[in-house]
């Protein structure tokens, strides 16, 4: 949503935002991010980087941003009911 | 920096997996992205490139997730892919033999009887018939212990496949001695039918039925991004 990304960035954005909590395996992110490709949620451009190689940049499609609106109320959903459960606080 | 580290690891990666060129690049530049920047933060040169290979991940279990990828098909790719199996393969029979001869109800009944009674028994019908349903469709939205029994289905169905061919060649072969005739060729000619076609039966609903429906549903699998 914030722009065009590449794989590496991706992780520490994640890993920054999660305090370290999510833990990948690194290169696990890239058949997923092949498999967004594919299903036309994500857009893909090659471009030379800061160190002189070429390197594959990702941004959200049109159809990925109307994915990700519908995956964000299930969330808020579970999240909502969650809370409840727990005795009213967010999780 | 890390030519002859990256070399090595390439190396590795082209001998023992099937990755593509731009899959290798993506996966090399991450590589050497983290290795240099463990490095600028005073890491040893050979230790910032193994550290930055371990946290990449085992080179194997990443070749199968990104053949997944290139391997999923539409419903219509799967479809033209038995039209073409099916149109060749009845097209040259056809140009030999008469395909009337591949059609035997007794053959048909053991090896159907064989493969859906013992499906039946081992995971009654809501099971098989949502295995047939999500292996066509895509089990993506299938849960993971879910997704092992839909592969147990087919594997126990790819076994009585082979099963009841082999058992129907039996049948067949008993059936021919017992009607062995000098005097009367003909009559062990049903059995011999029995025989051969149980086995060709089994062996095309095994191999082109439940093997095919494993691949689409292992190619359907997610990711496992988290380790």
């Amino acid at each position: 949503m914030q722009g065009e990304s590449y794989g590496y960035a991706i992780l520490q954005r994640i890993a920054a935002v999660s305090n370290g909590a999510l833990d990948w395996t690194e290169g696990m992110l890239y058949p997923v991010l092949h498999r967004m490709e594919r299903d036309g949620l994500i857009e893909a451009l090659w471009r030379p980087s800061e160190s002189g190689r070429r390197r594959k940049y990702y941004s959200i499609s049109a159809k990925g941003k109307a994915a990700l609106s519908e995956q964000r109320a299930e969330w808020r959903v579970v999240q909502d009911t969650l809370g409840q459960l727990l005795g009213g606080s967010h999780v | 920096m890390f030519e002859r580290e990256l070399a090595a690891w390439i190396e590795t990666c082209v001998a023992r997996e099937r990755l593509s060129s731009l899959q290798l690049e993506e996966l090399s530049d991450h590589l050497l992205h983290k290795a240099e920047l463990l490095v600028a933060q005073g890491r040893d040169r050979s230790a910032a490139f193994s550290s930055a290979a371990r946290d990449l991940g085992e080179v194997s279990l990443l070749a199968a997730e990104f053949q997944k990828v290139s391997h999923a098909m539409n419903p219509i790719s799967k479809c033209i892919g038995i039209a073409i199996t099916s149109t060749l393969f009845f097209a040259g029979a056809d140009s030999v033999i008469s395909l009337g001869i591949f059609l035997h109800l007794p053959a048909l009944a053991i090896v159907l009887g064989v493969v859906v009674g013992g499906l039946w028994a081992s995971f009654g019908p809501q099971t098989m018939w949502r295995t047939l349903r999500f292996s066509l469709a895509g089990a993506g939205s299938a849960q993971a212990d879910e997704r092992e029994l839909f592969e147990a289905v087919l594997r126990r169905g790819h076994s009585l496949s082979w099963a009841a061919g082999v058992l129907g060649m039996l049948v067949g072969i008993i059936g021919l001695l017992q009607n062995l005739s000098f005097e009367d060729p003909s009559a062990f000619g049903s059995a011999l039918a029995l025989c051969i076609l149980t086995l060709l039966y089994g062996a095309l609903m095994a191999e082109l039925g439940f093997r095919t429906l494993r691949q689409w549903l292992r190619a359907s699998a997610p990711t496992r991004v988290l380790a």
